[in-house]
C-alpha cells in the first residue's frame, strides 16, 4: 500500500523488486564468472582473502564525456556494477540575491540514486544520503574549480546513480566522472580531480588493505579511507575516513590511494584528449 | 546573510595567526576553558552539556525499545542535532535547517558504528535499545563540533542502559523445559520462566525490566568513546578551538575522531580550499596526540564526578 | 593543556529578590527615596506600578494605565525632574541623535550602505554622506556611485555618527568627519549596550599603545594606537588610505595588548561592569603586574580575581 501512495506519475519508476537476469550456461565456469564480477559469493575461501582481484586492484574505468547532447558537459562513467551519468550546467546567472556581492562563483552538487539503484528500492525523495554523497563530491571539486573565474555565476554538477556498487568507490567515481564533465564543459579548473578509497579488513595491524572496495567488501570492513586529489599539481583535496584505524594504517592507505590516483589520472586525461580529438576531426 | 568579516579584520586575524598570536592571546593549539557537565536532563537516560568558550550544547540519549528489521541488523543509533535560532540569530530559516541537517548528518555517521554495541541488544535478532541522540545548540562562538562532541561522549558517558531479564513463555503442562530447569523451577509461574537476558535464551520472547534497577548499567567501553578535534588548517600552520573570526580565516577544517586509545575513528573535511599535503601529516600526527590528551581529560573529569549520577542542582 | 571544568554556579548579578504581588499599590515605590544619588537604583520588572501618573510624568520604558506610571521594562527606573523612565539591563541599541556608534556593512544599495549597528533595523548610510575622495566637501557624483563598493563594502567596519533618524525608526548614520571612518589594525569586542556610558569622547587612548572606540551601540573596536599627527587625511584627504583595507605593521606586543585589553573587555562585560578607559587602564596594569598571559584572563577565577581588585579600587 504504502509504495502506491508514494507513487510518483512524473518520474521514470524502476520496478518494484529487481533480480539479476539468470544465464544458463551448459559450461561448468560458473564460478569463475562469479568470480570475475567479483560477486559475494556465499562460500569464501577465507574472510581476510579477497575473492577475484589482487588487493591493490581498481576495477577497470569506462568513461566517456559529452554523451548528453543538452548540457554543456557530460560524462558516462561505468566501473564494474557502478554506472554513473553525471552533466554540468553553467557557469550561468545566479537568481538569489545574496550571490551578486561575490566575487567568486558557487558550485552546487547534487548526486542522486535513481530510484532503481540500489537492490532496495530508494523512493525519489530528497534525503540525507544523498545530501552527504553531495557535499563529499562538492568538497573535492570545489579546491579545483577555478571560482573566482566565473564571479556572481554558479555552475551546477548533477550526477545521477544509475548503480551504486560500494559508497566511497562510488563518490570516487562520481568525483572522477565530474571533474571530466567540468573540464567537457569548459569550466575552469586547477586540473583533473580523481578519488580512490581503501579499506582494511581483519583485526588491527593484521589484515590486509583491499583498494576500491565494493559493497560487500567495504560492509565487511573494519576502516575506509578516502582520497581525492589533484595528481597533476600534487595536492589533496579531500581525505575522508571511516571505521576503526590506527594513524599509521591511515597514513599507509592515504598514500597507496594517492599513488593510484596518478593513474587514474592518466585514464581520465586520455578519455578527454580522445574526445577533443574526435570534436576536432568533426569540426 | 551570513556572518562577514572585513578584509582589515581577516587579515589582521590571518597575520596574527601565522605569527602564533590569537586574537584573544591563545596560543595556536589551546583550548579554550571546557565545561562538561553530565546528568542535566532528568527525563532522559543520558545526558550532558557541554560548553567551550561561549559555545555551549545540550545533548540527551533516550533509549526506545524497537524490534530488528527484516535485516537483522537495524539501526540501533537515531541522531539529530537542532541549532538553535538564537545560536545563529543571522541564518535564515534554510540555512539554519541545512546547518542541523548537515551536523545531523556527521553525527550520526560517525556515532552509529560506536553506539551500536550489543549492549543495547535486549533480545537477540528479536528487540533492541533504540539510542537517540539529540543535541541542541544552544549558542555559538566557533568550534560547534568539539562542543558538540564532548557533550555527545558526555551524554553517552552518563547513559544508563536499564537492566532486563527475557522472558519465555511455556507451553501449559509442557513438562520441563530447558529454561525452567535453569531456573531450579522453584518460583515459577505457570505463565512462564525468567531468566537473564545476558544468556542469550534462544527461547525468549519478551524481557521484563530488573526491579530496584533504577540506575542500570553504563555503556562497557565509556572510557574509549572517541572525542572530536577540529584542526584548521591555514597552511603552513594549524590551530585548534576556533572563535568565528578565526574559522572564517581557516580554509580547510579537518574533524578528527579520536579515541583516547589513539585509534582513529573518522576524518572529516570541511570548507572549500585543497589540503596542503606537506603539513597534512604533521597536523594529523599533532592532532591524534591532543586528541588523546583531551580524551583522557575528559575521561579523569567524568571520572571525578563519580559513578553516581550527578543532578544539575546537586 | 585541557582544562576541563564541572558545573558553575551562575554569577548573575541581577539575582531578583522574591516579593509579593507586585502590583500593589503599596509596593509603589517612594521615589524621592529611590533617587538618592547614594542610593542603590531600583529595579522593575514589566506591568509593575512605579509611581503616580499625576506627579510625573512618562518616559521611555513606562506606560500610564489608571493613574498609575508602569514599568514596561525590566531594568533600572531613572528620574529626570518629572520624567520617570525605566533603563533595561539588556536591550538593543536604542539609537540618539549624536551618538558615536560603530557598524558593520551588511548590504550595498543604490546610494546607500545598510550598516548593522546593534539596533532594532540596519542603520543607513547615506552616499552622501560620506567623504568623498578628491575634496573635503564636494557634491556626490554618477562615478561615485559606481564605485561604492571601493569606499565600504559588505562586512566592512566603520566609525560613524548617528544622525536625525528616518521615519520608520532606523538610524541615519555620518562619517562626514576625519575622526569617522573606515576601521583597521584591530579587532571588534561586542558588549551589551548597557555598558557603555554616554561620554565626553568615545576615543580613548590607552597607555599601553591601544586605541579604544567604545561605541554606543555596544560594539568595540580596540586597534594599535595611531599617532595623531600620523592620522590619514589631517593635510588633504587621502581616499586611498582612509579606505585601504590593508593593515599596517603591527608588533607581538602591541598584538597581545589589543588581546589583553579586549579579554579584559569581555571580563568586565561578564560582569556588568560599565566600560571606562581609566577602569580598563587599571585592569590592564593589574594583569600585567600579576604577569598573567592574555590567554589567562580566559579563566574564569583569573576574571573574578582581577573584577574584585577593579572594583575595590574603583
Amino acid at each position: 500500500m504504502s509504495t502506491l501512495i508514494n507513487f510518483d506519475r512524473r518520474r521514470v519508476n524502476g520496478p518494484e523488486k529487481s533480480a539479476p537476469p539468470l544465464y544458463f550456461d551448459d559450461d561448468d565456469d560458473d564460478d569463475e564468472v562469479e568470480e570475475e564480477d567479483a560477486q559475494p559469493s556465499s562460500a569464501r575461501p577465507s574472510p581476510s582473502q579477497r575473492v577475484g582481484r589482487a588487493p591493490s586492484s581498481v576495477r577497470p574505468i569506462f568513461l566517456e564525456t559529452g554523451l548528453i547532447p543538452s548540457a554543456p558537459g557530460s560524462a558516462y562513467l561505468e566501473q564494474a556494477l557502478t554506472k554513473l551519468v553525471c552533466a554540468v550546467y553553467g557557469p550561468r546567472q545566479l537568481k538569489s540575491a545574496v550571490s551578486m556581492s561575490s566575487e567568486r562563483g558557487t558550485l552546487s552538487v547534487s548526486l542522486k540514486y535513481a530510484p532503481f539503484a540500489t537492490p532496495a528500492r530508494k523512493a525519489p525523495l530528497r534525503d540525507a544520503e544523498d545530501r552527504r554523497l553531495s557535499l563529499r563530491v562538492r568538497a573535492a571539486l570545489a579546491p579545483a574549480v577555478r571560482a573566482e573565474s566565473f564571479p556572481k555565476a554558479g555552475v551546477d554538477v548533477f550526477v545521477h546513480v544509475l548503480q551504486g556498487d560500494g559508497e566511497d568507490a562510488l563518490v570516487c567515481a562520481a568525483v572522477m566522472a565530474a571533474s571530466a564533465a567540468l573540464a567537457d564543459a569548459g569550466v575552469e579548473m586547477l586540473g583533473l580531480v580523481v578519488g580512490c578509497c581503501a579499506v582494511r579488513v581483519g583485526l588491527p595491524g593484521t589484515g590486509p588493505r583491499w583498494l576500491d572496495p565494493c559493497e560487500e567488501e567495504q560492509r565487511r570492513a573494519r576502516g575506509g579511507v578516502g582520497v581525492t586529489c589533484l595528481p597533476a599539481l600534487g595536492t589533496v583535496a579531500d581525505l575522508w575516513q571511516w571505521g576503526e584505524l590506527s594513524l599509521d594504517e591511515v597514513d599507509e592507505m592515504a598514500d597507496e590511494c594517492r599513488s593510484k590516483c596518478d593513474e587514474l589520472h592518466h585514464v581520465a586525461v586520455k578519455v578527454l584528449l580522445e574526445s577533443a580529438k574526435r570534436r576536432l576531426g568533426r569540426s | 546573510m551570513a556572518y562577514q568579516l572585513s578584509k582589515a579584520e581577516s587579515s589582521y586575524t590571518a597575520s596574527g595567526l601565522l605569527l602564533s598570536q590569537r586574537l584573544d592571546g591563545r596560543s595556536l593549539l589551546d583550548y579554550r576553558p571546557i565545561t562538561v557537565e553530565a546528568g542535566v536532563a532528568p527525563t532522559a537516560n543520558g545526558s550532558a552539556r557541554a560548553r567551550i568558550g561561549d559555545t555551549e550544547v545540550v545533548v540527551a540519549v533516550k533509549l526506545d525499545v524497537k524490534k530488528m528489521g527484516e535485516d537483522g541488523e537495524g539501526g540501533r543509533c537515531v541522531c539529530s542535532v537542532e541549532c538553535s535560532p538564537s545560536a545563529y540569530p543571522q541564518l535564515d530559516r534554510d540555512s539554519l535547517s541545512d546547518l542541523s541537517a548537515d551536523l545531523s548528518t556527521l553525527l550520526s555517521t560517525y556515532l552509529t558504528p560506536i553506539v551500536s554495541t550489543p549492549e543495547l541488544l535486549i533480545i537477540p535478532s528479536q528487540l533492541y535499545w533504540q539510542a537517540s541522540v539529540d543535541a541542541l545548540v544552544l549558542s555559538s562562538s566557533g568550534n560547534v563540533h568539539d562542543t558538540l562532541f564532548a557533550a555527545v561522549r558526555a551524554a553517552l558517558w552518563d547513559l544508563r542502559v536499564p537492566r532486563t531479564r527475557g522472558v519465555v513463555y511455556e507451553v501449559p503442562g509442557g513438562g520441563d523445559d530447558v529454561a525452567m530447569g535453569e531456573d531450579g523451577g522453584s518460583s515459577v509461574e505457570k505463565a512462564g520462566v525468567l531468566d537473564h537476558m545476558r544468556g542469550m535464551k534462544r527461547g525468549a520472547v519478551d524481557f521484563d525490566l530488573v526491579d530496584g534497577a533504577d540506575d542500570g548499567t553504563p555503556l562497557e567501553g565509556r572510557s574509549d568513546l572517541p572525542v572530536c578535534v577540529t584542526l584548521n588548517l591555514l597552511s603552513p600552520v594549524f590551530y585548534l578551538d576556533a572563535t568565528i573570526p578565526e574559522e572564517l580565516c581557516a580554509p580547510t577544517r579537518l574533524l578528527l575522531f579520536i579515541r583516547p586509545s589513539g585509534t582513529l575513528c573518522g576524518i572529516h573535511k570541511l570548507g572549500e580550499a585543497e589540503l596542503p599535503p606537506a603539513e597534512l601529516k604533521e597536523a594529523l600526527q599533532e592532532g591524534v596526540r591532543l586528541g588523546k590528551e583531551l580524551g583522557g581529560a575528559m575521561n579523569a573529569r567524568m571520572g571525578g564526578m563519580g559513578g553516581k549520577r550527578m543532578g544539575p542542582f546537586s | 593543556m585541557f582544562t576541563i571544568l564541572g558545573p558553575v554556579a551562575s554569577s548573575s548579578k541581577w539575582r531578583g529578590s522574591s516579593s509579593g504581588d507586585a502590583r500593589r499599590r503599596e509596593d509603589a515605590m517612594d521615589l524621592d527615596y529611590d533617587f538618592d544619588d547614594e542610593g542603590v537604583q531600583k529595579l522593575t520588572s514589566p506591568g509593575e506600578i512605579i509611581t503616580s501618573a499625576t506627579q510625573f510624568m512618562r518616559g521611555h520604558g513606562t506606560f500610564v494605565e489608571d493613574n498609575d506610571v508602569v514599568a514596561s521594562l525590566s531594568g533600572t527606573v531613572e528620574r529626570v525632574n518629572k520624567l520617570v523612565s525605566v533603563r533595561a539591563l539588556r536591550a538593543r541599541y536604542h539609537g540618539e541623535v549624536g551618538d558615536l556608534v560603530v557598524g558593520r556593512i551588511t548590504e550595498v544599495q543604490a546610494a546607500r550602505w545598510k550598516v548593522d549597528v546593534n539596533s532594532h533595523q540596519d542603520a543607513l548610510l547615506r552616499l552622501s554622506s560620506v567623504n568623498l575622495p578628491g575634496g573635503v566637501q564636494r557634491r556626490k557624483l554618477e562615478s561615485d556611485e559606481l564605485e561604492m563598493r571601493k569606499f565600504f563594502e559588505e562586512g566592512d567596519l566603520l566609525v560613524a555618527e548617528v544622525q536625525p533618524m528616518h521615519g520608520d525608526g532606523a538610524l541615519s548614520l555620518h562619517t562626514r568627519s576625519l575622526k569617522y571612518g573606515k576601521l583597521r589594525n584591530g579587532q571588534l569586542v561586542t558588549v551589551s549596550p548597557v555598558l557603555i556610558r554616554r561620554r565626553n569622547s568615545h576615543f580613548c587612548s590607552l597607555p599601553c599603545g591601544v586605541d579604544l572606540i567604545l561605541g554606543m551601540n555596544g560594539y568595540i573596536w580596540i586597534a594599535k594606537h595611531v599617532a595623531e599627527n600620523q592620522r590619514e587625511g589631517e593635510e588633504g584627504f587621502d581616499a586611498e588610505a582612509v579606505y585601504s583595507n590593508k593593515n599596517d605593521d603591527i608588533d607581538m606586543e602591541t598584538r597581545a595588548a589589543i588581546s589583553r585589553v579586549s579579554n579584559l573587555i569581555r571580563v568586565f562585560a561578564r560582569h556588568s561592569i560599565p566600560l571606562t578607559d581609566t577602569i580598563l587602564a587599571e585592569a590592564y596594569d593589574w594583569a600585567v603586574q600579576q604577569e598573567t598571559s592574555p590567554s589567562d584572563l580566559l579563566r574564569i577565577d583569573v576574571g573574578d580575581s582581577m573584577v574584585a581588585r577593579v572594583t575595590a579600587l574603583a
